[in-house]
């Protein structure tokens, strides 16, 4: 708990002052640096918005396609974080689809899919609205 | 000091030596430089835009010229400035629109670290404005046949090639050499990815027969090339050639992710397919293979994903500090996986 305006208000407030009272008086040539900047800025705070929901629901993706469920199981640490369980669970996941154990395989498809969605909504929400928009007209499978 | 800053200073400390050399270079009497300006956008390479005013010599007056040095950060993928020189030569000796390559130096003790040096072309190159402004070029149909041309012309360079006998040696296999060295390239970064992983094994298991194999300019594509209200100026960006098969470069051009949000043109952006096949088709006597192209398609998005996130590693373990970076290898690779899962799902694997 912080105390208010928190993390993301005051990166709003800081974005909406750098695009529309500081970028009209750059010159030409560093509105690109200020425009980085600003999205830095939107990533950040999206992400401070987002919290732990996106790695909680890859974390419970990842683990039921390896019924990784339960206090202790297969090996893993007590006291694991979720970044420390997703990436253990993300390599085992990368080796067996280098490996051909995962080939077409729906739930992982399913898994990957909500995922790379969760992590563009972060970075670029516009496009993940685009795709989506795409997905629903029925030509998102280029094949 | 930003890069930028310590750029001018190192080119203002050398420009007696520079001005020697051009000199030397065009046989002329002298050579003053009357302008240097560094050109933004190079994470590989360092741009300047030089305006040189020859005395005698080759070409004689105020000539307008582009240096191209290597960066200190260099990929170790791309090409050097001088394999980069030899490439433009033959390129342009194929008919290629390019700028024309004047001269190379390799003497470390003119700019501290070897360049060459091309006339410079005017236009636009930045992909959001090409495919929106469309003042500039003309007729856009005409344009992606001409780019067309200009591939095919690309892919009449074939091994072996005395003059180009820097680039790797074309594998036995493309396509499946192109998934051993995306692994390697993931491997090296030591994080897990298993939204590439997945479109990877796809193309393994997909990977069409190798067939012919001819140049790549493998980054062929809108923002890499110059326009003009009348049209195409110049070809750029040619660090990344190597050999393979054809259909990657066509591929790369009408991949997803090089259409800057026009995605009805499936041509860079610019235009339908059907022009831009039409030009490569007439210019080379070589059909485009539509199943090869789908293919190449989605190793383009894996590749550039690949790149992506070697640009932000740069930031993360080169002790590099870069914004620019960071958001290259934060902002894209998300795009880039759905792209590639939305090519490949499971119906779209067919059991061998």
């Amino acid at each position: 708990m912080h105390d208010l305006p928190d993390g993301p208000v005051l990166l709003h407030l800081a974005r909406a002052l750098l695009l529309d009272d500081v970028l009209p008086q750059l010159p030409e040539e560093r509105r690109y640096e200020a425009r980085l900047i600003a999205n830095a800025m939107a990533i950040a705070a999206r992400e401070a918005t987002a919290g732990d929901r996106d790695k909680e629901a890859f974390r419970q993706g990842l683990a039921a396609l390896y019924d990784d469920v339960g206090p202790r199981p297969q090996g893993r640490p007590a006291a694991e974080t979720l970044d420390e369980a997703n990436e253990r669970l993300s390599w085992r996941l990368a080796a067996d689809l280098r490996g051909g154990q995962r080939d077409a395989d729906p739930e992982v498809f399913a898994v990957l899919r909500r995922a790379a969605a969760a992590r563009l909504a972060a970075v670029n929400p516009k496009a993940l609205a685009q795709y989506e928009a795409e997905e629903a007209d029925g030509d998102g499978d280029g094949q | 000091m930003s890069d930028a800053a310590i750029a001018e200073r190192r080119l203002a400390e050398a420009r007696p030596a520079l001005q020697a050399f051009l000199a030397r270079a065009a046989g002329a009497r002298g050579a003053a430089l009357e302008e240097a300006r560094p050109l933004s956008g190079g994470a590989i390479q360092e741009n300047w835009l030089l305006t040189v005013a020859f005395d005698g010599g080759a070409l004689p007056g105020r000539q307008a010229l582009v240096l191209r040095s290597d960066a200190s950060s260099g990929v170790a993928v791309s090409l050097s400035r001088a394999q980069e020189f030899a490439v433009l030569r033959a390129a342009r000796a194929a008919g290629v629109t390019v700028p024309e390559p004047l001269w190379l130096c390799e003497d470390p003790a003119v700019l501290g670290r070897p360049f060459y040096v091309m006339r410079r072309l005017e236009g636009v190159a930045a992909g959001h404005r090409i495919v929106k402004d469309r003042t500039l070029s003309g007729d856009r149909d005409a344009l992606a046949e001409r780019l067309g041309r200009e591939l095919a012309r690309i892919h009449t360079i074939i091994p072996p090639r005395t003059d180009l006998a820097f680039l790797a040696p074309p594998g036995a296999d493309p396509a499946r050499t192109a998934v051993q060295r995306y692994r390697a390239y993931l491997d090296a970064l030591r994080r897990p990815w298993p939204g590439l992983e997945w479109g990877l094994r796809w193309c393994e298991l997909h990977a069409p027969p190798p067939g012919e194999v001819v140049l790549l300019h493998q980054d062929f594509r809108t923002g890499n090339y110059l326009l003009d209200e009348h049209g195409l100026t110049g070809i750029l960006d040619w660090e990344f050639c190597g050999w393979g098969d054809p259909m990657s470069d066509i591929g790369w051009f009408c991949a997803h992710c090089w259409r800057f949000g026009q995605d009805e043109l499936e041509a860079g952006g610019i235009a339908p397919r059907a022009p831009f096949y039409r030009g490569y088709e007439a210019e080379s006597g070589r059909r485009v293979d539509a199943r090869r192209v789908a293919y190449w398609e989605v190793m383009a998005h894996l590749r550039w994903a690949v790149i992506a996130l070697q640009q932000g590693a740069r930031t993360l373990d080169g002790g590099e500090a870069s914004l620019e970076l960071a958001l290259t290898g934060r902002v894209y690779p998300p795009e880039l996986e759905l792209a590639v899962l939305a090519m490949t799902p499971p119906p779209a694997w067919v059991a061998r």
